[in-house]
């Protein structure tokens, strides 16, 4: 049998991931909020109905990027529009949501003029009938000549029948293109007989002649048409343009949503007297005024729950008990009683145990946190965050389309940072990538918990959600000064965003994103944290002369000794702190477990959390607090700097990135560390607070000065 | 020798596993970085493709 491909194409936010998932049994991310597929993915159709959902390795289903037209503007439209016209899948199973069916359409009006057998997904069908409206999929099949199957992705429901129908498919010749008006096809049978001799295909010949007709700029390059045949065409054009009173592109436009509208009358029965459950919360949540305390009170109660309270329950018995008493208490016994020298010990229980385990004691925290955030994401809530934050960013001269980079960087700054390809603007891409590590990933959490654990015990409930807000913050700040250079100067991007129905996420997906989230930081703990604990067991155990030596005489002491000094204004003056920054680094769990290497915090760990009552013991308050921002917000790790530097394509912006993120968190540290010791610790006045004046007094210019380039237009309303 | 090896055999026994497991690390972080992907992403990356190479990133 030939090998079938299936391409998933539809709007953004049409439930393509979903499906994808559940056709080829892959645990990609899906979002609740356009944009979060940014390449396309492939993987083979699973048979259900078979023991064990055999694969069928004749179907091949490809995810592609959510588009609202085929007429690219950012990177992963034109990946989409490339493979359907240059890599001509064998049908497309084109993914509906129906409860917005006319804007849906639209897109699909373009697709049947591929030339590709279609079948339509009519998805989202359960939302559609809970609101009352009804579709008719019969009707729909026979105005646009394709095979239509109603679906509820998050479900399952109906989603292998649509891939089974898109298989039969391939054999059916594709759907007639939608017809537009007399003047407009006129002209375009006179643009597509100037292409006979450059595209022998019928059906794309009317494809690229439509294209041409819109003056799609890359369209014109891939042709590489001559000079002469490029003046016929724009005379030809000009003349139609003359006749219907528009310019080219709002001609074809209207001439599709014209024929769209009549369809999606045709097949629709909208239920007009009722308020759906979504415009009714809609109402309150997206309120002007209660927006944002709303969101502020949601996710304190989120940080509060997942590291202050529940979550350190759990993260001490692991700490205290599991890893503390049970695991090292057992294997110190069996070493010794076995007789392992004493450097083997030392190297198993201070050096492995009590890096990858001071790591893994935080996993219960961060489950309960991307759990609420699973949960947040999944309902619809934060893509009402994004349109929010859209109202606020803007008046800074930032795009709400920035924030959605944010909402992902909650999980890991990577993802994030490749989330920004959505924004069609150069410079408040690069700015976004700049700005999205300052949220805390998952990988950050540790550390908030130890301080928060171990600098305020009884009162960290603010510590947490505190390290949030300040990353949002310093995301604004960033915005309001970066924009005002000319790097990054510029009128926002547009933002016009679709607002998901609330919905009660499905048990499944939740507990898949928890799972792979998970999993992936019980992975990285025994690899990269392993040998990282290893290593800094290695370098603090021993001497430049290869012999073990007293840990203030090791290798890694007198390299932290060089660097300190760096950090001392901050109030992180101990050689071990310091140098827990630096490895964090190679991955910001380090932080925590080169702390905890180098406390030797396993040694008679049975009785007391020692982690948290070393770590008491290094710092004071405020230069806890000091150390915890300054770790949140400087350079973050090399995965994710990899990712800077693929989406920024040079190592000079790279270097710009990191060098703002870690300048801005030496600045906010000193500021913090300088100002709370005089007014929470009643030192004197040194001159690292004459430093921090200074620093503040800079900042506070750069925030206010005069913005020569500040032109913002009205706020763009988000379509619900 | 042999008296040294007997005497000390539970060390050398369990860092011979110490440095198999050390290996066995690193070779999977190596094997990663060569297939382009990465194991530093601590937020479920596994499913995204934010550290594998953009072979489909062409522009037209």
């Amino acid at each position: 049998m030939k090998k079938i491909k299936i391409a998933l194409v539809g709007n953004p936010n049409s439930g393509k991931t979903t499906l994808f998932n559940d056709l080829t049994g892959s645990n990609q991310y899906v979002g609740n909020w356009p944009g979060v597929t940014v390449e396309k993915k492939e993987g083979r159709l699973r048979m259900t109905g078979k023991p064990g959902r055999e694969k069928w390795p004749q179907v091949i289903i490809v995810d592609l990027p959510g588009i609202y037209s085929l007429s690219p503007y950012t990177m992963e439209e034109v990946i989409t529009r490339d493979f359907l016209v240059l890599e001509r899948p064998d049908v497309i199973l084109n993914i509906v949501d129906a409860s917005n069916l006319e804007r849906n359409l639209y897109l699909t009006s373009q697709l049947m003029e591929c030339g590709i057998p279609m079948v339509i997904a009519l998805n989202m069908m359960d939302v559609v009938k809970k609101s009352g409206d009804i579709v008719n999929p019969d009707r729909l099949s026979a105005a646009l000549g394709c095979p239509v199957v109603e679906t509820s992705a998050v479900k399952g429901d109906g989603s292998m029948q649509a891939a089974l129908a898109a298989v039969r498919q391939v054999k059916f010749s594709p759907p007639a293109p939608l017809k537009f008006g007399e003047t407009v096809e006129s002209t375009l049978g006179m643009i597509g007989h100037v292409l006979k001799n450059k595209v022998a295909n019928e059906v794309l010949k009317r494809w690229y002649s439509i294209k041409l007709f819109e003056r799609d700029e890359k369209v014109r390059e891939q042709l590489a048409l001559s000079q002469s045949d490029l003046d016929k065409i724009e005379n030809f054009i000009k003349v139609c343009e003359a006749e219907l009173d528009d310019d080219s592109e709002s001609i074809i436009t209207n001439e599709r949503y014209e024929r769209v509208t009549s369809i999606a009358a045709e097949s629709l029965q909208r239920n007009l007297n009722k308020l759906s459950a979504s415009d009714k919360i809609d109402r309150i949540v997206t309120n002007r005024w209660l927006a944002l305390p709303i969101f502020a009170a949601v996710m304190f109660i989120v940080y509060y729950i997942s590291v202050s309270s529940v979550g350190t329950i759990v993260t001490d018995w692991m700490n205290e008990t599991l890893f503390g008493s049970w695991i090292t208490g057992g294997v110190s016994s069996l070493l010794e009683s076995v007789g392992a020298a004493g450097w083997l010990q030392s190297l198993i229980v201070d050096g492995i145990i009590g890096g990858v385990g001071a790591v893994l004691g935080f996993v219960p925290q961060m489950m309960i946190l991307f759990f609420f955030l699973s949960f947040l994401e999944d309902c619809g809530y934060m893509a009402r965050v994004a349109f929010i934050m859209d109202r606020i960013f803007r008046k800074l001269g930032l795009s709400g389309k920035s924030f959605i980079p944010m909402l992902i960087s909650s999980g890991c700054g990577v993802p994030g940072i490749m989330a920004s390809r959505t924004i069609e603007s150069e410079k408040d891409r690069k700015m976004t990538i700049m700005v999205t590590t300052f949220i805390p990933c998952g990988a950050k959490l540790p550390i908030i918990a130890l301080i928060a654990g171990a600098m305020f015990p009884g009162s960290s409930w603010w510590v947490a959600p505190s390290m949030y807000f300040l990353g949002i913050l310093m995301v604004i700040l960033s915005g309001i000064i970066l924009k005002k250079t000319p790097l990054f100067s510029g009128e926002p991007s547009p933002f016009v965003m679709e607002l998901p129905q609330y919905h009660m996420p499905a048990a499944k997906n939740l507990f898949l994103h928890i799972w792979e989230r998970g999993r992936a930081f019980i992975v990285k703990a025994g690899t990269v944290i392993f040998v990282a604990s290893g290593l800094i067991w290695f370098l603090s155990n021993f001497g430049w002369n290869l012999r073990m030596v007293d840990q203030d005489e090791s290798i890694l002491a007198s390299i932290g000794h060089f660097i300190t000094p760096m950090f001392s204004p901050l109030g992180f003056g101990d050689w071990r702190a310091a140098v827990a920054t630096v490895t964090g680094l190679a991955a910001k769990e380090n932080v925590v477990s080169t702390l905890s290497v180098l406390l030797g915090v396993s040694e008679g760990a049975e009785s007391t959390p020692a982690l948290l009552a070393s770590v008491a013991g290094m710092f004071s308050m405020v230069s806890a607090y000091a150390f915890m921002v300054f770790n949140m917000l400087c350079a973050p790790c090399v995965a994710a700097i990899g990712a800077i530097h693929r989406e920024m394509g040079s190592v000079k912006w790279t270097l710009i990135a990191v060098g703002y993120q870690t300048a801005l968190a030496y600045i906010i540290s000193l500021l913090i560390y300088q100002f709370g010791r005089v007014l929470f610790l009643g030192h004197t006045v040194s001159a690292g607070t004459i430093a921090a004046i200074a620093a503040a007094l800079i900042l506070i210019w750069l925030v206010v000065r005069p913005d020569s380039n500040k032109k913002i237009k009205p706020p763009q309303k988000a379509t619900s | 020798m042999l008296a040294w090896i007997a005497q000390n055999l539970a060390t050398i026994i369990i860092s011979i596993i110490i440095i198999g497991l050390f290996a066995l690390a690193v070779r999977y972080i190596r094997k990663k970085s060569k297939k382009g992907e990465c194991v530093g992403c601590s937020g479920g990356c596994e499913s995204c493709s934010g550290c594998h190479p953009h072979d489909d990133k062409k522009l037209p």
